[in-house]
């Protein structure tokens, strides 16, 4: 506003209403209360529809019941249908690694609270698994999850990992490697090509000795 | 679409919407909540600051008198300025006079011989170069110190 400001803040001499939602006094306001007065329907019905069209087109528009009742009913199916929908995505997910990997790799899903996928050879140690999915942060993450790691940067299993994968970045001493995103958005870590590499990969790790 | 077996819960959530679905058909059919005309039409400040004045006016196409300009005075707190509304003339797109080499109009005047408020209506578009200041000294000229500039600002600029 291009107002001086000693006449902006001369309140007898200037105001200020708005057509936006907020701040007082607004236009909405107004024609809300000339509706009240209104003796006319036909004047009041006119009053109305010009307010609702302001508030809706300047961003202020409540949801009509109908809609609130169908965008609470969505809402309150939101996390059943996420987890409908991770399951549906992590099982045949896991379906695929199993057919292709076969029986030296055990494939478990898990699909209540975080869900992810997990995928270990029988003779890892029991804290170490390849690890597909959400993490506390809620972020998901595509990683080695291994319990005797140390977070040192020279790890032998890291650096084996880093070399096979590609993807070193250090989480923190249990997260070593994950898909970060890139600049160009989230890596599909998903994709079956990248888990069957890593399959591949890292079989270096497959004779290391158990710690 | 297979519908889901019933022992999925996708067959409760699907249903729950259903039927919130089957409500909303039901509630556009007798009350029509989202529909309005407006929401089809083009129009613009002028056209707005038209339909102000008619609604603003005792004598508007609306019938109600000075109900909606008491209104309006009682919103904008000026109502002691106006102890008796019979005088009270609103006229819209008001000249203002050439200065720095353009006409300048004041979209709305509501006034009287001793009081006169100015009404500066912008929904969309944005300010002219000391726009503002021209209609202040113009209010000035004609009322004296009995004017009030009312400047009423889109969403954008009030955030």
């Amino acid at each position: 506003m291009t107002l001086r400001q000693d006449r902006r803040s001369d309140h007898a001499r200037f105001r200020e209403w708005t057509y936006a939602p907020e701040g007082e006094p607004t236009v909405s306001r107004w024609l809300r209360l000339c509706e009240k007065v209104c003796d006319a329907d036909r004047a009041r019905w006119g009053l109305s529809q010009f307010r609702e069209h302001l508030e809706r087109r300047l961003g202020d528009a409540s949801p009509s019941a109908a809609w609130l009742d169908l965008a609470l009913t969505i809402g309150q199916g939101y996390d059943g249908l996420r987890q409908i929908i991770w399951k549906a995505f992590l099982e045949g997910i896991a379906e695929t690694l199993r057919t292709d990997l076969g029986p030296e790799w055990e494939v478990s899903v898990q699909t209540r609270g975080r869900p992810s996928i997990t995928l270990r050879r029988p003779s890892w140690v029991p804290q170490r698994c390849v690890f597909l999915g959400q993490i506390p942060e809620g972020q998901t993450y595509f990683g080695l999850q291994y319990g005797g790691a140390t977070g040192a940067q020279s790890d032998s299993l890291k650096a084996a990992l880093d070399g096979a994968l590609g993807t070193s970045r250090l989480r923190n001493e249990y997260w070593l490697w994950h898909r970060a995103p890139d600049v160009h958005g989230w890596h599909d870590w998903s994709d079956r090509k990248t888990l069957l590499a890593m399959a591949r990969a890292v079989e270096p790790i497959v004779g290391e000795p158990a710690t | 679409m297979t519908p889901p077996p019933e022992s999925d819960p996708r067959g409760e959530f699907f249903a729950e919407l259903a039927a919130a679905r089957e409500r909303r058909r039901e509630e556009n059919r007798r009350r029509a909540p989202d529909f309005n005309a407006l929401h089809f039409c083009s129009y613009n400040e002028r056209h707005v600051s038209g339909l102000f004045r008619d609604i603003l006016s005792s004598d508007g196409s609306h019938g109600q008198g000075d109900h909606f300009l008491r209104q309006f005075l009682d919103l904008l707190e000026l109502r002691s300025h106006f102890p008796g509304l019979d005088r009270v003339t609103v006229e819209r797109e008001v000249y203002t006079g050439y200065e720095d080499g353009q006409p300048g109009f004041l979209d709305i005047l509501v006034s009287t011989p001793e009081f006169g408020i100015g009404i500066e209506n912008k929904l969309d578009a944005t300010e002219q170069p000391d726009q503002l200041n021209r209609y202040w000294k113009w209010l000035e000229r004609k009322f004296g110190n009995g004017f009030c500039l009312v400047s009423s600002t889109g969403p954008a600029e009030s955030r």
